[in-house]
């Protein structure tokens, strides 16, 4: 069962790469596709403090897991009767196998691989001031915002590798010119990938609640006579049920 | 300064100053094979010195993301260089050099150059970018896994311990597990450090184009280092795999000729490594993007068999 289970950790770990490159770049990094995008603006600092606080937490966490690590692990290991399950100050240790992590260090060394990076580019660059540019545009004119990748079309690749499991639904609306069904004025692309088990067991399910409430409310449909005759049938089927069972 | 850090020192200078030389070497093979004469070993080098020297351009509306990943992506690779021991088994950062570490490392380094592509706003950037991050969510399952099984022999993903355990039992290498896991992260260097047939490196052809796509908007000295760190990838991809599967000569002791024989047999495995894999480039043909999944699922494959192996048969 182990290999599986890493096999499926492994895979998750990959989409998980994906889905935080696409959140992130299209999300912050693309342009606006609709003046009302284009005319946002940032939130009052009161709440982006929150954010701020709630992110800093995490890369706090993230660079130095030591600061909480011994007193989770004191609770793990108190509830399970064991030792602690990690150790180090700086370098994460586990006490059963052998394995050691350390974000601090890491970053530290990134940092620094960054620095020399940067210091051997100035020294061996001629200084000179950068200069703007156009973005290649293969000639034709200046690069629209709706010429950019969105987020549909760059999970695309993706999903359709995927495509036997997630089974989503496109739509391609095409518009053409009135002369000639060789020339198009527009093409509309749609794609939606519904959940699955939504699909297949949920909505059945709840087709199928529906259907019995729909049937019940005809029953009582406001009449006072159909009451009346609701209880006269129960006496008459209780009376019945005595006489046949005594 | 202590052995780890020398040695730590010594392969990030010799991975930097050999990596272009690797690819010209790789080039040179190449075109030798198609009958070309080819521009010497030395290119890259003269090819970054050039691109060094040109003034730095900014294309307009691209953020920080843009300038700071070709920084990131060379730094990253470099920290790798320095931790995996390609020269000796002492590592100046042992809770760093850990094989999952490495692999997130590297694939980070491609996560950083698909967010500048996404940055630069334009149809190709997005596209390449598009292109790279599902090649590499595909990959980044086989290597895991690959190295899991890797682990399982040595006990410990360190890569100092695995290299160590190799070496103290050489038969390892010939093991079922040890096999098919260096098949399936053959399979992971090509596809991550963008050769044939996943992706083809010297081409600029729009529809087939995947790193290169996502690189179209750098010049100038960002550019060499876009390609500084396109060629320590490659290398570093290539050392890993000769340092996992073919580890003899890498010191093990902190002795002047033992890091002198340690630093000339890197350079030989990897260099033949290198031709090898450039011969093997001329004999084949880029597969269609969409065919892509299927040699990748191939190699998952080959990697959870390794796992398997490595736990029934270990």
């Amino acid at each position: 069962m182990l290999p599986l289970a890493v096999a499926a950790v492994a895979l998750t770990a990959g989409l998980a790469v994906a889905t935080f490159v696409k959140a992130f770049g299209v999300g912050f990094l693309a342009r606006p596709r609709s003046p009302e995008a284009a005319a946002a603006h940032e939130s009052p600092p009161a709440m982006v403090a929150g954010m701020v606080v709630a992110g800093l937490a995490c890369a706090g966490l993230a660079v130095a897991p030591t600061a909480v690590l011994p007193a989770v692990s004191a609770v793990a290991g108190a509830v399970t009767g064991a030792g602690p399950a990690v150790t180090g100050a700086v370098t994460v240790e586990l006490t059963g196998a052998a394995g050691a992590l350390s974000p601090l260090l890491l970053i530290a060394a990134l940092a620094g691989a960054s620095l020399l990076v940067v210091a051997l580019l100035r020294a061996l660059g001629r200084a000179r001031r950068a200069r703007e540019a156009r973005l290649w545009d293969c000639g034709a004119g200046p690069m629209t915002a709706r010429m950019e990748y969105t987020a549909t079309s760059f999970a695309e690749p993706l999903q359709r590798v995927f495509d036997d499991v997630l089974d989503p639904v496109s739509d391609v609306d095409v518009t053409h010119v009135e002369e000639s069904r060789y020339l198009v004025t527009a093409v509309a692309y749609r794609r939606s990938v519904p959940d699955r088990v939504e699909r297949a067991v949920y909505a059945p399910v709840l087709a199928a609640v529906a259907a019995w409430g729909r049937a019940g409310r005809r029953l009582a449909a406001g009449s006072v006579h159909r009451y009346l005759g609701y209880g006269f049938a129960t006496v008459c089927g209780l009376l019945v049920l005595l006489v046949v069972t005594r | 300064m202590t052995p780890g850090i020398a040695g730590g020192l010594l392969q990030a200078v010799l991975v930097v100053g050999g990596a272009p030389l690797l690819l010209g070497l790789m080039r040179q093979v190449r075109a030798r094979m198609e009958g070309r004469a080819g521009p010497g070993v030395g290119q890259p080098w003269r090819d970054l010195r050039k691109l060094l020297a040109k003034e730095m351009i900014t294309p307009r509306g691209t953020s920080e993301v843009f300038r700071v990943a070709p920084v990131l992506t060379v730094a990253m690779t470099l920290v790798v260089a320095v931790v995996v021991p390609f020269v000796t088994t002492a590592s100046p950062l042992p809770g760093v050099a850990d094989m999952f570490v490495v692999v997130a490392l590297l694939a980070h380094g491609t996560v950083v150059l698909a967010l500048a592509g996404l940055d630069t706003g334009t149809a190709f950037g997005g596209m390449g970018a598009s292109r790279e991050v599902t090649i590499l969510a595909l990959v980044e399952p086989t290597a895991l896994v690959a190295i899991f099984a890797l682990s399982v022999p040595a006990g410990s993903t360190g890569l100092p311990a695995i290299v160590s355990s190799t070496l103290a039992e050489p038969a390892h290498v010939l093991a079922p597990a040890s096999l098919l896991a260096a098949v399936a992260l053959g399979m992971v260097v090509l596809a991550e450090t963008g050769r044939l047939p996943v992706d083809n490196p010297s081409t600029h052809l729009e529809l087939t184009m995947v790193h290169e796509a996502m690189v179209l908007e750098y010049a100038g000295p960002r550019l060499a280092l876009v390609e500084l760190g396109a060629a320590l990838r490659l290398t570093v991809y290539l050392g890993l795999l000769v340092t996992l599967f073919v580890p003899w000569g890498i010191a093990t002791e902190a002795h002047l000729l033992a890091l002198a024989v340690g630093v000339v047999a890197f350079a030989v495995k990897v260099a033949a490594a290198g031709a090898l894999l450039a011969a093997a480039e001329v004999f084949l043909a880029k597969l269609r993007l969409f065919r892509v999944p299927e040699l990748l699922a191939g190699s998952f494959l080959l990697a959870l068999l390794a796992v398997a192996a490595a736990y029934l048969l270990g």
